[in-house]
């Protein structure tokens, strides 16, 4: 009788684990969202009113945030100053390579900060400056359809996890 | 014929009214009907036996 509860409970607190996992995606998303538009502005005050030369940049603002954006800002600075690869776009690429394959971003997020590396460091200030008003316009939207996927789905996976438990629970017992 | 299944039965059904409810709330509304169904066949399944028992003993009885 007692096995029969204990596996039950170990059924139910497995099941809705598994749910809140899922659910932690979305939250986890829009929290590393957020943090690269803090990481740019960071970045664009270094550029535009600091005329920091890159690789520089990329190693103070590693040094100001959280993960998993200091490792990323870290390797394009280790990258640069290293002289790994010919130009910016490669060393942007190859950390975006190492960093963010795991990580809980969709494919046009990526494409986003892709897209971004090509242009970062190719022009003077004023062009910069626009290139990051224009990814800032685009972070937001990916930002606010990030936000409405999290209250659509976060609730409805926590929940779906625990009473998936109890059902099988009951089935089973 | 133990009351159990009826106990059974009828947690079943609860979970899965919590379950269609919640999954309407999030929009997903195919998915709601489709766990209408699993249940329906779970539960199905659960007096299945039992249906097919009645079914024996009216036959016996009336010597079909």
């Amino acid at each position: 009788m007692s096995i029969k509860l204990i596996g039950g409970l170990i059924i139910i607190l497995s099941s809705s684990l598994i749910g809140t996992l899922l659910a932690n995606k979305y939250i986890i998303r829009t929290k590393i969202l957020k943090t690269l538009r803090f990481s740019f502005q960071l970045l664009e005050t270094e550029i535009i009113y600091g005329s920091t030369p890159l690789p520089y940049a990329f190693n103070n603002i590693s040094l100001k945030i959280d993960k998993p954006w200091n490792t990323f800002f870290q390797e394009v600075s280790e990258n640069l100053l290293m002289r790994k690869y010919f130009t910016m776009e490669e060393a942007w690429n190859s950390a975006m390579n190492n960093h963010l394959e795991l990580s809980f971003l969709n494919k046009a997020d990526i494409e986003l900060i892709k897209n971004f590396g090509k242009v970062i460091g190719k022009s003077d200030t004023e062009d910069q400056k626009k290139h990051f008003l224009l990814m800032y316009a685009q972070l937001s939207k990916l930002e606010e359809e990030a936000e409405t996927e999290r209250k659509r789905n976060e609730k409805m996976y926590k929940s779906l996890g625990l009473l998936l438990g109890i059902a099988i629970y009951i089935i089973l017992i | 014929m133990d009351v159990n299944l009826i106990f059974k039965i009828a947690a079943v059904g609860i979970v899965i009214a919590v379950l269609n409810n919640v999954l309407i709330r999030s929009g997903r509304d195919e998915m709601a009907m489709m766990t209408t169904l699993t249940g329906l066949v779970v539960v199905l399944m659960m007096v299945i036996s039992l249906i097919s028992r009645l079914f024996d003993t009216v036959r016996t009885m009336f010597q079909l």
